[in-house]
């Protein structure tokens, strides 16, 4: 089985990868996508003050 | 003469570093002609692969966005430093971990819990979480390890150059290319794209006594354009910041959050507003005084929103 | 493996004009005090920054004491 992998995949704001397996006819057996980042905003915008959230998730995207 | 070879990266990031740097515009253009650019993911289609395969120094500078949050934010910066004759950290989440560093405040078992479990967007019945490798019938799938603490690009590799904001403003960077591009490189370690003096200082705001009785929030009153924030009862970090952003949020009646970071000399921005808060509250006595300061709302996550990774405390416990 | 008592390490920052002067009185008048407190002298205890307890907390020390 043959593998391509496109990382990190380009011209998008974040990060991605994906992982191609080729089966011996060459044919797509199966593909993957992949997201290696987590900051976890889920979590430390918990205890900031309301008026300051939207400051603060303006960093989850500067695209 | 050769042209320039100019890397950009983002560990953790948001990308808003380099639409701060695309927002040169035309200018763009400009660089061009005295750069190729190497590596780019967000504007160029190159790989982590190609970067391998560049010789050791074959980059002249690496533009490095964005904190080291995992296992790959730290391998491609100490790749790009072995490829990198020059290496900046760029943007506040570079130098100090910026807004991702907040994450310093919770643990990573708690971040895991909300993102992957908790969330109300989130439906995972069986709770699973990212693993590093996960085999798969084709073979093994990998997955960064996410670290325990945030961490500045200092902490992982050495770095030349330091460029502060959140983002840097699109004309301190055109000016830094322009330092680059005529090869006049200043001192290793210095902080560039800045003043080396407060905000405070070149605020045109009426300053007089420094004298507060009660902090507020900004959307509790409505202030004097004309008369200094921090005067009128807003934790404006103008004493502890550096200039050099143009005075963008004082002039758009936002109190400085403290982007640029601390000036030279002061390690702890956090512990410098303390300092500087310390002076200008006006209490008759200590009873007061806990009054006054604790009307200020989440205090360590103002004083500590672009730089907790990087600051004495490093983390919440 | 014995139990070893707790020594705390504290970090002293004593103003020159009361309280390290009566840290020095104190020597030279042979009081003895406990070795954990290292002194640091400043001139005010006014000049004491946050930046310096913090330092000392994150450096291992186990109490901050500003006198003066
Ligand atoms: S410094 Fe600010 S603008 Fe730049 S990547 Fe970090 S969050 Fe985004
Ligand atoms: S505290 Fe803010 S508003 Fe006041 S002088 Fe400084 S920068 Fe200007
Ligand atoms: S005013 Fe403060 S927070 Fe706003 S851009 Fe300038 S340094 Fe950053």
């Amino acid at each position: 089985m043959q593998r391509i992998s496109i990382d990190p995949i380009t011209r998008l704001e974040g990060h991605g990868k994906i992982e191609i397996f080729l089966n011996d006819a060459g044919g797509v057996e199966n593909c993957y996508f992949q997201i290696p980042e987590l900051r976890g905003f889920e979590k430390f915008c918990e205890g900031r003050p309301a008026d300051q959230v939207p400051q603060i998730v303006s960093r989850i995207c500067g695209v | 003469m050769s042209k320039l070879k100019l890397a950009s990266y983002w560990a953790a990031a948001c990308g808003g570093c380099d639409v701060a740097t695309l927002d040169i515009h035309e200018k763009i253009v400009d660089v061009a002609a005295v750069a190729d650019i190497v590596f780019w993911p967000i504007a160029v289609d190159f790989k982590y692969a190609d970067v391998e395969g560049y010789e050791d120094g074959f980059i002249d500078v690496c533009l490095f966005h964005g904190a080291i949050r995992n296992s790959e934010g730290e391998h491609i910066a100490k790749l790009l430093r072995k490829k990198s004759k020059v290496m900046v950290a760029f943007g506040s989440c570079a130098i100090s971990g910026g807004i991702p560093g907040l994450a310093n405040f919770k643990q990573k078992d708690d971040i895991f819990y909300r993102v992957y479990i908790e969330s109300q967007s989130t439906q995972n019945p069986q709770k699973v979480y990212p693993q590093t490798h996960y085999a798969v019938p084709e073979g093994v799938l990998d997955l960064p390890e996410f670290y325990k603490d945030v961490k500045s690009l200092s902490d992982v590799v050495d770095v030349d150059y330091y460029m502060p904001g959140c983002p840097p403003t699109s004309a301190q960077i055109w000016a830094v290319i322009g330092v680059i591009a005529s090869g006049a490189l200043p001192p290793k370690g210095a902080f560039v794209g800045c003043e080396n003096q407060t905000l405070c200082n070149t605020c045109t705001r009426a300053k007089t006594d420094k004298k507060v009785k009660k902090f507020y929030q900004p959307y509790q009153i409505i202030t004097d354009p004309e008369k200094c924030l921090l005067e009128q009862g807003l934790t404006c970090m103008g004493p502890v910041t550096r200039a050099g952003c143009s005075n963008q949020c004082i002039s758009a009646n936002h109190p400085c959050t403290g982007c640029y970071g601390p000036v030279e000399g002061v390690i702890d921005q956090g512990a410098k507003y303390i300092s500087a808060l310390a002076s200008v509250v006006d209490a008759d006595s200590p009873d007061e005084a806990d009054r006054i300061i604790s009307e200020i709302a989440d205090p360590a996550g103002l004083f500590y929103r672009y730089g907790l990774p990087g600051s004495l405390l490093r983390r919440a416990k | 493996m014995a139990k070893t008592k707790f020594e705390p390490k504290i970090i002293g920052f004593l103003c020159n004009w009361c309280s390290y002067g009566g840290a020095d009185l104190a020597g030279v008048s042979r009081l003895q005090y406990p070795p954990n407190v290292r002194i640091i002298r400043l001139m005010c205890s006014g000049r004491v920054d946050p930046q310096f307890v913090f330092k000392a907390l994150s450096d291992g020390a186990d109490g901050v004491l500003v006198a003066g």
